[in-house]
């Protein structure tokens, strides 16, 4: 019997079943409260499907079945396109046919193809050294803004060079409901880059932890990081290797050897396996001189963020000596070195009151003369494009992550607890009137939902029950018709 | 975060180091050194980009070599550079530990930021 008839029509019945579920479940295509918006990637999917199908029996009846063993590969990454994207079109820089894609994806993307879309171009144009734009869409009102558009748009601005632009938005990707994978270990990766550049390897190795299967970028920021700090899970000498091998095939094979950015990756090698067969030495002695001593402790403060309260302590004990001038600079310098930091380092001291106070203080007032703006802007009714949306979103949340570290920490010091409690305040209302605004009137229910999810956690820092319930309802009303989350909505 | 940059230098960014003259040196070496490094940096010389600080090697660019000569020229400024010229040179110091420094480089190097001169 000729099993080719067979397999087609296993093929058509299993696409029509998903079809059918997803039609009749409902999870289809975005709904905006209770109208159920148009879904034009679904006939141009289906349409697709059907001309594969007619297409495939062509190529088999005439080449007498053997055509099947090209037309079943070509099957498996037809029914998702997705694959097309990520092993063809993302490594040779086809934006277009990656958008293309990612717009077909029904596995991968299934609830947000529009953004699917925009990632994978975005992916296709950061891997494929294009420039210009790469067929992102920029959302007009009329769509709702997802998680793989803001991906998207932020790969781009970090391709332009602007690095804090990009992070903001790729943390703020972090509270949007239902991320696929793909975009996760994307956001993941940067992040942890991110951390990387701040020395922050406490940080790299919580954001890598599980995922060192998500890309060679993340298993060798893992493997460093682990080494650096020597975790329990620090890898050997063997795998500390194959990962740097995976990182010299992948990311650094298109530099030169003596690249400065090639060689400081090798340097960075050179430290993890040096990591190895670290001796703890004890500390030398310090100086008997505490003036020197507190020169050397702000030399270390300025190579890491880790010595900074040494730093500070020195400086504390010689701090009645230091002519104001000199004063003056430890403070800015220290300031400067601070300022990477994440929440800000404890004030010890003097000094290191005013080291925190001169950062904390601007934070603040940046986030009270923001916060105002939006409150204006949002009385008015004037409302920006979706995109420029996320990135006052974005905005916010960065200035307030700069300022307490991450939401969900499970301890801070009391100066942390109580700014927290100040920034809540400061942000409550015009932020929850703002993301109430955009679900009623501007349709974007995704960025509401984000922007609850962090009130929420911001709620449940600052200790407010009654906000903390608000935002638990507000999720609540809104889930019932929106894709599934992967978020804990259990009461604080 | 937003920190002011930093105008006065401190430790980095010294001048005598930025100038690699000693905290004992004449006017007329501070005069004859920045000129020399400016003519230098004037004909893209390598060795010049770069001058080796407390932190170790960093850039150091016409701008920079002004405002050290300039800061050198003002006896009180002076006064304040000595005082940061007394820490030693990075390699100099056993203490200092590198295993916890940044990686500046990070998205360059992951492909995630078009490095320069690609």
């Amino acid at each position: 019997m000729n099993p080719v008839p067979l397999i087609f029509a296993v093929m058509a019945l299993v696409r029509l079943g998903v079809w059918a579920v997803r039609l009749v479940s409902g999870e289809d295509a975005p709904t905006q409260g209770t109208r159920r918006a148009a879904s034009p990637p679904d006939s141009v999917y289906n349409a697709w499907i059907a001309a594969l199908i007619v297409l495939s029996a062509l190529v088999v009846l005439l080449t007498a079945g053997l055509g099947v063993l090209v037309v079943i590969p070509v099957w498996v990454l037809a029914v998702e396109p997705w694959w097309w994207a990520r092993l063809v079109a993302v490594p040779r820089g086809w934006t277009r046919v990656a958008y293309a894609s990612g717009r077909l994806s029904s596995w991968v993307w299934r609830h947000d193809r529009r953004g699917g879309a925009a990632f994978a171009s975005a992916l296709a144009s950061v891997r494929g050294d294009e420039d210009g734009d790469a067929w992102i869409e920029a959302p007009p009102d009329a769509v709702s803004v997802t998680a793989g558009m803001v991906t998207g748009a932020a790969l781009l601005a970090g391709r332009r060079g602007d690095v804090a632009g990009a992070t903001a938005l790729l943390r703020m990707s972090t509270w949007f409901d239902a991320r696929p994978e793909p975009e996760r270990a994307v956001v993941a990766e940067w992040l942890a880059a991110d951390a990387a550049r701040r020395g922050a390897w406490e940080e790299v190795v919580a954001l890598t932890e599980d995922r060192t299967d998500g890309s060679v970028g993340l298993a060798f920021l893992h493997a460093v990081a682990a080494r650096i700090l020597e975790t329990e899970d620090a890898p050997d000498l063997l795998e500390l290797e194959r990962r740097w091998h995976a990182l010299q095939q992948g990311p650094l094979a298109s530099l030169q050897p003596d690249h400065p950015v090639r060689r400081s990756a090798v340097a960075l090698a050179d430290r993890a396996r040096a990591a190895l067969h670290r001796v703890h030495r004890t500390p030398a002695r310090p100086p008997d001189d505490p003036m020197q001593a507190a020169l050397l402790a702000h030399r270390r403060a300025l190579m890491s963020t880790s010595a900074l309260g040494e730093a500070l302590r020195c400086w504390e004990v010689v701090e009645d000596r230091l002519p104001p001038r000199v004063r003056e600079q430890v403070v800015a310098e220290l300031s400067v070195r601070a300022a990477a930091c994440r929440p800000p380092p404890p004030a010890i001291g003097h000094l290191g009151f005013e080291v925190r106070d001169r950062l904390v203080q601007r934070g603040l007032e940046d986030l009270a003369l923001q916060a105002r703006a939006l409150q204006e802007r949002t009385k008015a009714k004037h409302g920006l494009d979706p995109m420029a949306e996320v990135r006052e979103a974005a905005s916010i949340a960065e200035q307030v992550h700069a300022l307490v570290g991450p939401l969900d920490a499970t301890e801070r010091d009391p100066a942390t607890e109580i700014l927290v409690r100040s920034i809540f305040r400061t942000v409550y209302s015009p932020v929850t009137d703002w993301a109430a605004d955009l679900y009623n009137r501007r349709r974007q229910p995704y960025l509401f939902r984000a922007l609850t999810w962090w009130l929420l956690e911001l709620a449940r820092a600052a200790g407010d029950g009654e906000a903390t319930a608000l935002y638990l309802r507000n999720l609540g009303v809104s889930r019932g018709w929106s894709h599934g989350t992967d978020r804990r909505v259990d009461e604080a | 975060m937003r920190a002011d940059p930093v105008d006065t230098p401190g430790l980095l960014d010294n001048p005598f180091h930025v100038l690699e003259l000693s905290p004992g040196c004449t006017p007329m070496e501070i005069e004859r050194a920045g000129n020399k490094l400016l003519a230098m940096l004037g004909v893209n010389m390598e060795a010049a980009a770069t001058y080796r600080g407390p932190l170790g090697p960093r850039p150091r660019d016409a701008d920079l070599v002004r405002r050290s000569m300039d800061a050198l020229r003002d006896p009180d400024r002076r006064v304040v550079a000595e005082f940061w010229a007394a820490v030693p040179l990075g390699e100099a110091d056993e203490d200092v530990d590198p295993m916890f420094a940044p990686w500046p480089e990070a998205l360059e190097a992951l492909g995630w930021v078009r490095p320069e001169g690609r």
